[in-house]
């Protein structure tokens, strides 16, 4: 008998098959659980968690930044998994989402809550040792609330899923800076307010262009309960005190004149652009709608040019406050 | 007193792309965990508690 040859007991074990073609062994392989990680969302996290690292008053040693920075990237990561692990159902029905390992049916649901939670506590603990503990207490936080609070309480319950659902993707910088100062400051709440208040017409105007995607799940985005009109205005709205929320930077001393002058073009082509989705039908159509997110129909391109933009907006919003940190010391 | 025990008649042989998904997931796991002691240890210098051993 070869030594990778399993026993199918006679109880009914979901591995036994009668076929004997395959011993039913997951084909999930590395790349399959960096994918459970959500990357994309996990490139975001890691830059804003280094600027909250960068801008902070004081210093951290070398060795112990990066750690930092890993242990929040793998705690993202656990929160995504566990994320996939809830969602499964509704990620098999989605366009955006089918693709995700466990609606392709490569792993097993048990497997990705097993990844997810272990690096949940891996990642907490280890922050926790290489930092403080307060740090320590915002990932867990940031986690508990994605998981939990957003994931399985919100998401299928209310429009302003992601308008509350946003705070943990904004903890990170706050992460970051309380890895080196142990403590939550001012500054570290607007860095946290920045993306909290960019999420809802970030995901609104993807949800504009996506309408029957999350319709068809039964999620109740703002766009398929409020319609696409409210939708509009409230992205508009939301854009404004977006604006008004990157101000604060200057008040405070976290950005200077680098950071003004930047942060002004930037939030007026944000403000632009929202000005237009809110001028246009975006939404209105309900047809079948092409699977890229960057592919739409022509009265929802205001909305995917909103979108698109949105996210260099976020990175170039940080770089800013980077880059003003280390050209002119800000703080 | 003898213990009753089904003796197993069936058995399933893996496919070639069940082995090397394992294979894969296997050196995955174990360079997971190596990352991980070595990470703590270092952590643990790092924070100036070092083991008894060194």
């Amino acid at each position: 008998m070869r030594s990778d040859t399993h026993i199918i007991p006679d109880a009914p074990v979901g591995l036994a098959s009668d076929d004997l073609t395959g011993a039913g062994l997951s084909l999930a392989g590395p790349r399959d659980f960096f994918q459970l990680m959500k990357p994309r969302v996990m490139s975001l996290v890691v830059f804003t968690a280094v600027i909250g690292l960068l801008v902070a008053p004081g210093s951290l040693p070398i060795y112990n930044a990066v750690m930092a920075i890993v242990c929040i990237a793998v705690g993202a990561g656990a929160s995504g998994a566990l994320n996939m692990w809830y969602d499964a159902d509704i990620d098999a029905q989605m366009t955006r989402t089918k693709k995700r390992p466990l609606p392709r049916g490569i792993m097993a649901p048990r497997t990705a809550l097993t990844f997810g939670l272990f690096l949940s506590v891996v990642s907490v603990w280890m922050l926790g040792l290489a930092t403080n503990y307060v740090a320590a207490g915002l990932l867990a936080f940031t986690i508990f609330f994605y998981v939990i609070i957003y994931t399985m309480w919100l998401k299928r319950r209310t429009p302003q899923n992601i308008v509350i659902g946003g705070a943990p993707g904004a903890l990170p910088p706050m992460i970051g800076y309380a890895s080196v100062t142990g403590s939550v400051t001012i500054d570290s709440t607007i860095l946290f307010l920045i993306i909290f208040i960019w999420t809802p017409p970030h995901f609104w105007a993807l949800a504009l262009y996506k309408l029957s995607d999350y319709g068809r799940v039964g999620i109740p985005m703002m766009p398929n309960v409020a319609g696409p009109k409210s939708t509009r205005n409230q992205i508009f709205g939301y854009s404004i005190v977006l604006a008004a929320t990157c101000a604060a930077p200057v008040v405070t001393g976290l950005g200077g004149s680098i950071y003004a002058f930047g942060a002004a073009i930037l939030n007026a082509g944000f403000l632009a652009l929202a000005f237009k989705v809110w001028r246009s039908r975006a939404g209105e159509k309900d047809e079948v709608q092409p699977e890229s997110l960057y592919e739409v129909q022509k009265g929802d391109r205001d909305a995917r040019n909103l979108f698109a933009y949105s996210i260099i907006y976020l990175f170039a919003m940080f770089a800013l406050i980077g880059a003003d940190h280390l050209l002119t010391g800000a703080i | 007193m003898k213990e009753y025990r089904d003796k197993p008649t069936k058995f399933a042989e893996p496919t070639e792309a069940e082995v090397k998904a394992r294979t894969k997931r296997n050196i995955a796991l174990a360079a997971g965990l190596l990352l991980f002691v070595i990470l703590v240890f270092v952590t643990m210098v790092s924070r100036g508690e070092l083991p008894n051993a060194v």
